[in-house]
């Protein structure tokens, strides 16, 4: 592949960090594909469930991918859109896997959240720790150094217990776009970090009213 | 001279605005009651129910999500 239109946005040379998606649904299987094409070329996924009919609108996957793990059917696919190298892990993050290089979290709860934060809070092997959320037609992406008390301060204050969350109608949870619309921001956010730009930490965007809060 | 209040993932509202307004006042007069981890800014910055409001801003809740 050759990347001659996106070299001075950001050539794939300097992704010099593996990047492992925990979580491989609606945030993490768009997000695998971007940045796979965006020249990531070493990808692990981690993700214990199969693909169920109701994730077909809203997540990456194929009519033929029903009952296929997500982390085989989004290896299946990346590697027919992209040269990208990717390990897959079909298993649930517990806290005992090692993690390293840039780590994304697009899981779906927040006792999983908390988890993975224990895991990545002042990991001298972690530059940069991305969790985003979904709800309805709201995106949010934290951008974290782990290391950075700002940071840790900042992503703290935005920790809750499951029951403290957003109920939202089972018929207004996920709709695929905001899936792509994330998936674009933590790409854009793995860029800005990886070329020293400017970055917020935390964004949160709602696609219905167009309104944003950006930190 | 008014305040619009939005709620993400919900609708803004537009309300009169009056002196010495504050986040709450603001969002009783738009008839919401944000829940206990709801965040709120006005004009792009930390907020509480304490802070005041002035003439032309926004003041945007955000619920607290976990999907993925």
């Amino acid at each position: 592949m050759t990347y001659d239109r996106q070299l001075d946005i950001l050539d794939p040379s300097v992704i010099f960090y593996p990047v492992t998606l925990i979580g491989c649904g609606g945030i993490g299987s768009p997000t695998s594909l971007v940045l796979a094409k965006m020249g990531c070329s070493d990808i692990t996924l981690m993700d214990a469930d199969e693909v169920e009919e109701h994730n077909l609108p809203n997540q990456l996957f194929r009519l033929t991918d029903i009952d296929s793990k997500k982390v085989v059917a989004c290896q299946a696919i990346l590697q027919e859109f992209s040269t990208c190298s990717v390990r897959i892990i079909p298993e649930m993050f517990n806290g005992t896997q090692d993690l390293s290089g840039i780590v994304i979290s697009g899981v779906d709860n927040m006792a999983a959240r908390q988890t993975i934060w224990e895991k990545v809070k002042y990991n001298l092997d972690i530059p940069l720790y991305i969790d985003a959320r979904l709800g309805g037609e709201v995106v949010q992406v934290f951008t974290i150094q782990p290391c950075q008390i700002e940071d840790i301060e900042l992503y703290e204050k935005h920790l809750f217990l499951d029951e403290e969350a957003e109920i939202l109608p089972c018929t207004a949870r996920a709709i695929m776009y905001t899936g792509f619309v994330v998936a674009g921001l933590i790409a854009s956010q793995s860029k800005k970090w990886l070329k020293n730009e400017f970055l917020y930490h935390y964004i949160s965007l709602d696609l219905k009213t167009m309104t944003n809060v950006l930190q | 001279m008014a305040v619009k209040v939005t709620t993400q993932g919900g609708e803004t509202k537009e309300i009169p605005f009056t002196e010495k307004m504050r986040v709450a006042d603001a969002l009783k007069a738009a008839g919401i009651e944000p829940s206990k981890k709801a965040t709120i800014t006005v004009g792009g910055k930390d907020a509480d129910l304490k802070t005041i409001v002035n003439d032309d801003d926004l003041v945007v809740i955000t619920p607290p999500i976990s999907n993925g």
